[in-house]
């Protein structure tokens, strides 16, 4: 159970005082797994760095557990080497003038804990590590760097585990392996992971809950499916999957809505009426004539890139000059050509007005 | 472990308000180094307002400064130190520069052997340096004078040393090498991709020196500039050595002489001493000045980038051959003249009569003088003291100015203070340290703990310098991973940090103690019989003794150092295998 309440930090830019954390609170339960994702520069490693205490917030409670490990109204500040937490730091951190083997017993050794030689080798059996044992650590490729550095968090079985960007350095397809692999050492161990990433793929593949975080505020929190299929910001709508996001005036119409936007009405199966915002992913802008279909729109396409799967468009509609992006399979297509797409209504997302509310 | 052990771990935590490890070690250090650098130099107000020597009632006056001041002769010699130290400066910036590009900007050869020239100051101690050259170009002894006259029969002294330019000369060749070290990381860490956007958008080689690579190192080039211009201008071996005997005196030299004269009028020597920290503090300024915007420059970003190399083409040739010559002016001809001369009874030019005059007598003579043997013990002592410590003081506060959170204007004051010394002259920290334990009743003065005062004082900032530098290659995670992993401050020190910047310490060691053992401008005011050091001696024996017996002393000297700077890198590199 990690707890944060209240969280405040800022810092000094020159004479000014930038808040990089305000008024940060969430709660993890036991055995699930907690993402902050944000763009660099949102405050999520620095929250994940309080909860270790290698800095000190300028007011607010951390709990670990059932301990406090921070109060500012208490004057409880724990340093970092009492807390019993397991961390991931980005550039993993492996003290080059020990073997694996040292660096993961290293923490067994400073909390004089029992039974050092057979825990370190469980660790190192757990990640694979068992081979590489007598090896420099300073001598491992950027994997299995990744596993010593995961081994030694997890060596001294703390309960709560903190992930500062581990896989970021590694290339893609290992970073694949690896998240499936965290995810799987997550389970088995029933720790308790505060997680932070930039990358939306990581997030929402990993996380039992996210929290999407903007300049030192949560935008929003709620599981990987709930963000993705119905965020309640335009920020976590684009920054989740990039989706078009369109404002307009509702009408009601039958079970739906009709939306009036920039480049025309937008048929939506939610209801809602007054100022809203609606969202439409990507993939589901079709290129397709269909005649019956009730957003269909001629557009002309400004520019596309290839990524294999898929097709990148940007069209523009009307006069309208904000770009719509499609993601489609359809054969490359020269741009300036003129095309009819259309968009399903139940693929018209009503968002909250409300920007930026703190989540659930 | 239990929870309930757990909460006790918590509460224990909890219950203790009290100040951190690194809390006590700051004050200690704040303590500590202000004692070092601050008495020493507020003494000199002091000394300078009142008329009775150390230890005695004081009588307030402003006597001593009048009369000090009052005097055109002060303010002229004044003149011909600022003359001298611009001089000076001025070719050791060209000079050196153009070194330091070509060994790290271009194809030169000269970059096999460029290391020399770092190890050259160790091997060639200032006062060596001026020996070798006194024994060189002296009008009457000097070899190339002798050779002038008994191989092409010139009468009067071809080059004479005891010239003002012949001071700038030597000034130069002194500083040279520092000069190199200083310089040689700031065209290093040049972003080349500067340049080459320069020559993208069309500007040619010259255009490009001009408009962008000088304008991007002006501000390490002017800092530079005045920091040569206070080290000539505080430096008192070659205006001793050489200004002294020519009748050049400079303001050094004046305050030398006031300590010196008998009855010793410390007031005078502090009146003198103030006007340099004056103008010391203002090159500070402008040394600040110059260099407070650098991180406008995106010069200087501690990154490792191979820069562009000019080829040099149909250049190859005179640029090795610059280089040898340097290396010979630097040191390659004091040190063989010096040698030539310990084997010799009386200085010659070589030939093949003088060749069945070699002899060992000198070093026989040499090692019966006990002073001479005292003096090398106590400067290898002191310096390895010096060293260690300095070390350990520079090596914290390198700490606590890139990962120590708390307290960040202690930080700040901390560093200040520890760098201060790198533009006070050693001879101020020499008249004032002497006054200070004159006048304090502790028996400090005349022993060996003064100079080791004095040495971790003046070399301070550079055991931070290097510190600072070995540290800040340490990724702060590497230490942030040790304090999760549940290790104190202590552990994480010994075990983390020493382990890994061993290296860099060793060398800031190492480089404190060769310093402390070439040091004589503030040891000058400091030695006693009995506590001799190896500089002082020097100095001492230049003016009364035998300068071949001196040549076998120094020859014998030189070889000690040499070992050890050789042995001691060995280690530190088989040590830094990790980094």
């Amino acid at each position: 159970m990690i707890r944060v309440h209240d969280l405040v930090k800022r810092f000094h830019v020159g004479r000014d005082q930038v808040r990089a954390l305000d008024n940060i609170g969430f709660d993890i339960e036991n055995h699930s797994f907690f993402t902050l994702l944000g763009p660099s520069g949102c405050g999520k490693s620095t929250i994940l760095r309080c909860v270790a205490g290698l800095e000190t917030p300028d007011g607010g409670d951390i709990d670990l557990g059932d301990d406090c490990v921070f109060s500012s109204s208490r004057g409880i500040n724990v340093p970092p080497h009492r807390r019993r937490i397991g961390m991931v730091f980005q550039s993993y951190a492996i003290w080059p003038h020990m073997t694996v083997f040292q660096n993961v017993a290293f923490p067994l050794e400073v909390q004089r804990q029992d039974n050092v030689r057979k825990r370190t080798m469980a660790a190192l059996e757990t990640t694979g590590l068992a081979a590489l044992a007598d090896r420099y650590a300073s001598r491992l490729s950027g994997g299995q760097q990744q596993r010593v550095a995961f081994a030694r968090a997890i060596v001294s079985e703390p309960s709560v585990l903190l992930l500062d960007e581990p896989l970021s350095n590694l290339d893609a397809a290992l970073r694949e392996q690896m998240c499936a692999e965290l995810r799987r050492l997550h389970d088995r161990l029933g720790l308790t992971t505060l997680f932070v990433t930039h990358d939306q793929g990581e997030a929402l593949s990993m996380s039992d809950r996210i929290a999407v975080m903007r300049d030192g505020r949560f935008v929003e929190t709620g599981t990987p499916e709930d963000l993705w299929s119905r965020p309640r910001t335009a920020f976590t709508a684009q920054f989740l999957g990039g989706a078009n996001v369109f404002p307009g005036e509702a009408q009601p119409d039958g079970d739906g809505a009709i939306v009036r936007t920039a480049f025309g009405p937008l048929h939506t199966s939610q209801a809602a009426s007054g100022a809203v915002s609606v969202f439409v992913r990507p993939e589901n802008v079709a290129l397709a004539n269909d005649a019956l279909a009730p957003n269909r729109f001629d557009a002309t396409i400004v520019s596309q890139r290839f990524h294999g799967e898929v097709r990148d468009l940007e069209l523009q509609v009307g006069p309208v000059t904000t770009p719509l992006r499609c993601k489609t399979r359809s054969r490359a297509v020269p741009p300036g050509t003129v095309v009819t797409i259309t968009i399903s209504p139940e693929h018209v997302v009503v968002l909250d007005a409300a920007e930026g509310r703190p989540g659930s | 472990m239990t929870a309930a052990q757990a909460t006790r771990a918590y509460s224990a935590a909890r219950r203790r308000p009290r100040i951190s490890a690194e809390g006590l070690v700051l004050i200690a250090l704040v303590v500590t180094v202000g004692w070092l650098i601050v008495p020493p130099l507020a003494v000199l107000v002091y000394g300078s307002i009142t008329d009775t020597p150390p230890g005695v009632a004081p009588h307030f006056t402003t006597d001593n400064l009048t009369y000090a001041y009052g005097r055109p002769r002060i303010w002229i010699a004044l003149w011909r130190s600022v003359l001298y130290a611009s001089a000076t400066a001025t070719l050791v910036l060209i000079i050196g520069g153009f070194l330091a590009w070509l060994v790290e900007r271009t194809d030169s050869r000269i970059r096999g052997f460029a290391d020399l020239f770092a190890l050259a100051p160790i091997l060639m101690p200032s006062v060596l340096l001026i020996s070798g050259w006194i024994l060189l170009l002296g009008p009457r002894s000097g070899m190339v004078n002798l050779i002038a006259r008994d191989w092409f029969g010139v009468q009067q002294p071809l080059l004479d040393i005891y010239s003002f330019w012949g001071m700038v000369w030597i000034g130069t060749l002194q500083e040279l090498p520092l000069a190199f070290l200083w310089l040689w990381p700031a065209f290093r860490a040049m972003n080349p991709d500067l340049e080459e956007a320069a020559h993208i958008s069309g500007a040619d080689f010259l255009t490009t020196l001009r408009r962008i690579t000088l304008p991007m190192l002006r501000p390490t080039l002017i800092g530079a500039w005045i920091i040569f211009f206070i080290y000539s201008l505080g430096a008192l071996s070659v205006p001793l050595l050489i200004g002294l005997p020519a009748k050049i005196l400079l303001y050094s030299t004046e305050i030398y002489l006031a300590y010196r004269r008998v009855p010793s009028d410390l007031n005078i020597a502090s009146a003198y001493s103030l006007m340099f920290l004056v103008v010391t503090v203002f090159s500070i300024w402008l040394y600040r000045r110059a260099t407070v915007d650098t991180s406008r420059y995106v010069t200087v970003t501690g990154k490792a980038y191979r820069p562009r190399v000019v080829s040099l083409g149909r250049w190859q040739g005179p640029s090795t051959a610059l280089g040898v010559v340097l290396l010979l002016l630097v040191a390659g001809l004091p040190l063989f003249v010096l040698v030539w001369n310990a084997f010799l009874p009386y200085p010659q030019a070589p030939s093949w009569a003088s060749i069945e005059l070699l002899t060992v007598g000198n070093f026989a003579a040499a090692l019966d003088y006990e002073p001479a043997k005292r003096a090398v013990v106590n400067s290898l002592v002191l310096g390895i003291g010096a060293g260690l410590i300095a070390t350990l003081i520079g090596a914290l506060i390198a700490w606590a100015s890139l990962r120590y959170k708390g307290a960040p204007r202690v930080v700040a004051l901390l560093d200040q203070l520890a760098t201060a010394p790198l533009a006070i002259p050693g001879m101020i920290f020499g008249v004032g340290l002497a006054w200070l334990y004159l006048v304090l009743p502790v028996p400090v003065y005349g022993t060996r703990w003064i100079l080791l005062f004095a040495y971790i004082a003046i070399h301070l900032p550079f055991a931070v310098r290097i510190c600072h530098s070995g540290l800040s290659q340490l990724h702060p995670e590497l230490e942030e991973a040790a304090a999760v992993a549940g290790a104190g401050w202590t552990v994480r020190m010994l075990q983390i940090v020493l382990r890994l910047t061993v290296p860099s310490l060793l060398a800031a060691v190492l480089y404190v103690a060769l310093r402390s053992f070439r040091e004589y401008a503030a040891s000058i005011f400091l030695t006693a019989p009995g506590t001799e050091v190896f500089a002082v001696l020097v100095l001492d024996m230049w003016e009364g003794g035998n300068s071949n017996i001196l040549s076998a002393y120094v020859t014998m000297v030189m070889a000690v150092i040499a070992a050890i700077a050789v042995i001691s890198s060995k280690l530190g590199r088989r040590l830094g295998t990790f980094v």
